[in-house]
């Protein structure tokens, strides 16, 4: 029976139409291993965005220093669950249309959030990724909140 | 970062380099939604400045919409769900570990799209992408490029090998898939 099986697989991956398989896209967006040391940043956010192949996330860290993350597959924003290209910055608060369950007391350039990672290796190089920021305070925000 | 705002700014022809010139006219279609879009050859465009490529009437009509080049549009879509070395896009495609949709692969983190598989939708908001991209890069058309496959983001994005072998970061590979499909449009055009 294993050996029936294994002819199949064989004839199948030799066939035309193995040959002719359709090109799959691969993104890079990481989903955090069940076993993955997390750990936690804690500063300004001061990019978020994307595009097909990958996310990021920049936060100014309490330290002075930038620090970039991948985004993760599962991303969450204060328990939100985002589509969201441009997020609100002082003087820019995009139409729901451009940015849908995205918390509107987040900031970028100006909120002060957690963000949870992780290290992985990526192209040979290491790099944080994070599937989680949590909003901490409006640290460096003194105008007034846009109603939603 | 660039100043968010700026997307919302429309620049003149001038500021955004003469790929995002608008595009000869093309009747706008913006037909019922094929949320499990099947291509056939009724896809592959007989006339427009995309002829003889697959969903080009609907990519040239998007390009027209946005003011972007519209073998640009069709130069991403080949990248995007074609893969190396092909012109044509694919508007089933699904990416793998993403969540990246249809022909110009659209992520739904980024883009609400009501159907990601429908070729015009997609093309439509693909282009209003890359079109606000080049607007925020003031016309770079290269780095609007790179951002629609990083977002702002100094990065060089995903890399491809061709079947020629050559690896090729993500604008240098758009690049390239614009180069062929100009000269195959070209010589669509040449045949009659």
């Amino acid at each position: 029976m294993r050996n029936i099986s294994r002819a199949i697989l064989l004839a199948l991956a030799f066939s035309p139409l193995a040959a002719a398989a359709e090109y799959v896209p691969v993104g890079f967006f990481p989903v955090r291993p069940a076993n993955a040391h997390v750990l936690h940043f804690d500063g300004v956010l001061v990019g978020y965005g994307g595009g097909s192949g990958s996310g990021f996330v920049r936060l100014r860290l309490d330290s002075g220093s930038v620090r970039e993350f991948s985004l993760g597959r599962n991303i969450r924003v204060d328990g939100y669950d985002p589509i969201c290209a441009y997020p609100p910055r002082l003087g820019y608060v995009p139409s729901k249309f451009d940015c849908y369950r995205w918390p509107v007391y987040v900031f970028v350039g100006s909120t002060r959030v957690r963000v949870t990672a992780w290290k992985m290796s990526h192209d040979g190089a290491t790099v944080y990724a994070t599937d989680r920021i949590d909003y901490i305070d409006k640290a460096m925000y003194h105008g007034t909140l846009p109603k939603d | 970062m660039p100043n968010a705002i700026d997307l919302h700014r429309s620049a003149s022809p001038a500021e955004t380099g003469p790929t995002t010139k608008p595009a000869p006219a093309a009747a706008p279609h913006h037909g019922a939604a094929r949320p499990d879009h099947i291509a056939s050859g009724s896809d592959v465009a007989t006339s427009g400045p995309l002829k003889g490529i697959r969903y080009g009437r609907e990519m040239a009509a998007a390009a027209a919409q946005h003011q972007v080049d519209p073998i640009l549009v069709a130069a991403v879509a080949a990248q995007e769900s074609g893969g190396p070395g092909a012109i044509n896009g694919d508007a089933n495609a699904v990416q793998k570990g993403g969540g990246g949709r249809g022909l110009m692969q659209l992520d739904e983190r980024w883009h609400k799209l009501a159907h990601p598989f429908d070729p015009s939708e997609n093309a439509d908001k693909g282009a209003e992408v890359l079109r606000n991209n080049v607007v925020r890069e003031h016309g770079d058309v290269r780095k609007a490029v790179q951002e629609y496959n990083t977002g702002p983001h100094p990065a060089s994005g995903t890399t491809q090998t061709w079947p020629d072998g050559k690896v090729m970061n993500y604008a240098d590979s758009v690049m390239r898939h614009y180069q062929d499909i100009k000269a195959h449009v070209e010589a669509q055009n040449a045949k009659h």
